[in-house]
């Protein structure tokens, strides 16, 4: 049976049967402790399509990494709207559970970061505020790091 | 007055020493054409200005070998091209590889690139093998519709020229058992880097037929693996078991099914240091695994 960490969808039972489920819950089991090496995790993410389910589908994948050099998770996120009039929330779900889950396993690592990378924006103020009131507490240890690539724009064409 | 225009001899432009041009060093322009390396409408601009930019810009804009059906309409005679309405092309499908041999362009690229849209048989390829293996410093080769049961007694035949140099391999959409596709990909020895996308089952073979296993020579793949949209079932189980194993460090799936991988990362779980994952938007398949696991079936 698989021992699942305490905020893992799983282990919330019942509940989940509520919500939408779509095929991102595969990856939920796949990185297990069996790796001892892993250290860079990256979700590549359209940014509209961050509702429930990939925050359930990163926390899962995070819950299942044993490598004591896991230091780097990166979202990659394309198709970023140019501007931002609903509040953070609305676009961003529940990925303030990932940021309680890193405070929780790897901030006492120094060198842990969580990187967000985009493309071009048209309004990287608002964005990165967003992206600051969602992870608070990685925001407070100075963990974010935003990052440019506009490769990731060539991806989502 | 008559003028008599005298043909240049670019090669020779391209081969000669250069010191810059507009006061700036050599090196300055060959890093500043660097930069500009994915940019080819750039690029050729650049080539145009001065005999320095177009030595250090030469090499760039050949560096991938495009053997399309839109560059190779382009080279074709008039007869050529009554032929192809009379669908009897199986030997100009590729003029545009001795096109570009003929011309001494073929010395430049580091990059082939086959397009679905080329019909990439050894029929086709055979009339200009000679030009295709004088490509011997090739890095990276991407097939669209890879046919592996056409090409499966050819492999030696028409790509030994790549055994030394090849390092990246990319596979879109191929076609057949992927035993075929498997065996292709790993006679090459010095390969590091694989993509597959959209591997389908393919079409069962005819009854009786006995497919090989993947005989496994090369050290084992340790650079990067790109699975994209793979739908066949058992083959990453196999491919994971190879004789020589696979150590690949950075590993990338994309829309793929978990419990066919895992297989992949449980073989690389002593190299693996970079995972990226673009989940699938729909998947059914999962939510019955998840049903499974709640003991809803």
């Amino acid at each position: 049976m698989y021992a699942f960490h305490p905020l893992h969808p799983l282990a919330m039972g019942r509940q989940l049967t509520d919500l939408h489920l779509t095929g991102d819950t595969q990856f939920l089991y796949f990185i297990y402790g069996g790796n001892k090496v892993l250290r860079r995790l990256t979700f590549r993410l359209a940014f509209p399509h961050m509702s429930v389910l990939p925050f359930k589908l990163a926390l899962g994948a995070l819950s299942t990494i044993r490598s004591p050099d896991f230091c780097e998770f990166v979202l990659e996120l394309g198709k970023v709207p140019s501007q931002f009039i609903q509040p953070a929330s609305e676009h961003w779900g529940y990925w303030g559970n990932v940021d309680r889950f890193f405070e929780e396993r790897w901030t006492k690592r120094e060198d842990f970061k969580l990187i967000i990378r985009t493309g071009k924006l048209y309004d990287r103020e608002t964005f990165e505020a967003h992206a600051r009131e969602t992870f608070p507490l990685s925001t407070r240890r100075g963990l974010i790091r935003f990052e440019t690539s506009y490769s990731i724009e060539r991806h989502w064409r | 007055m008559e003028v008599v225009e005298e043909p240049v001899d670019l090669g020779q432009i391209s081969a000669a020493v250069h010191h810059g041009c507009m006061g700036l060093p050599q090196e300055l322009i060959d890093h500043t054409m660097d930069m500009l390396h994915d940019d080819l409408r750039a690029l050729k601009a650049c080539s145009l200005t001065c005999k320095a930019m177009f030595a250090s810009t030469r090499h760039l804009i050949h560096y991938t070998l495009r053997l399309t059906r839109r560059n190779n309409q382009n080279v074709l005679t008039w007869q050529e091209r009554y032929r192809y309405l009379r669908w009897d092309y199986h030997d100009i499908e590729l003029r545009f590889l001795s096109f570009m041999g003929e011309r001494g362009f073929l010395q430049y690229p580091r990059h082939v690139y086959i397009h679905h849209d080329c019909l990439f048989t050894p029929d086709t390829l055979i009339p200009h093998l000679s030009h295709f293996q004088s490509l011997d410093r090739i890095h990276s080769l991407t097939i669209d519709t890879y046919d592996g049961h056409i090409w499966r007694n050819y492999h030696s035949a028409c790509f030994a020229h790549f055994y030394p140099t090849l390092t990246s391999l990319t596979l879109h959409r191929p076609i057949s058992h992927y035993r075929y596709i498997l065996a292709f990909a790993l006679q090459f020895p010095n390969l590091q880097n694989l993509c597959i996308k959209h591997l389908e089952d393919g079409e069962h073979p005819p009854p009786y037929t006995v497919i090989p296993p993947i005989v496994d020579e090369s050290p084992p793949l340790r650079g990067h693996l790109r699975l994209v949209g793979v739908g066949a079932d058992e083959w990453p189980t196999e491919f994971a078991n190879l004789p020589n194993g696979i150590n690949f460090r950075s590993v990338e799936f994309q829309g793929v099914f978990w419990e066919h991988c895992q297989s992949i990362l449980t073989a690389c779980a002593g190299t693996l240091e970079d995972l990226i994952i673009v989940p699938r938007r729909q998947c059914t398949r999962s939510i019955h695994c998840i049903h499974w696991l709640w003991g809803d079936n």
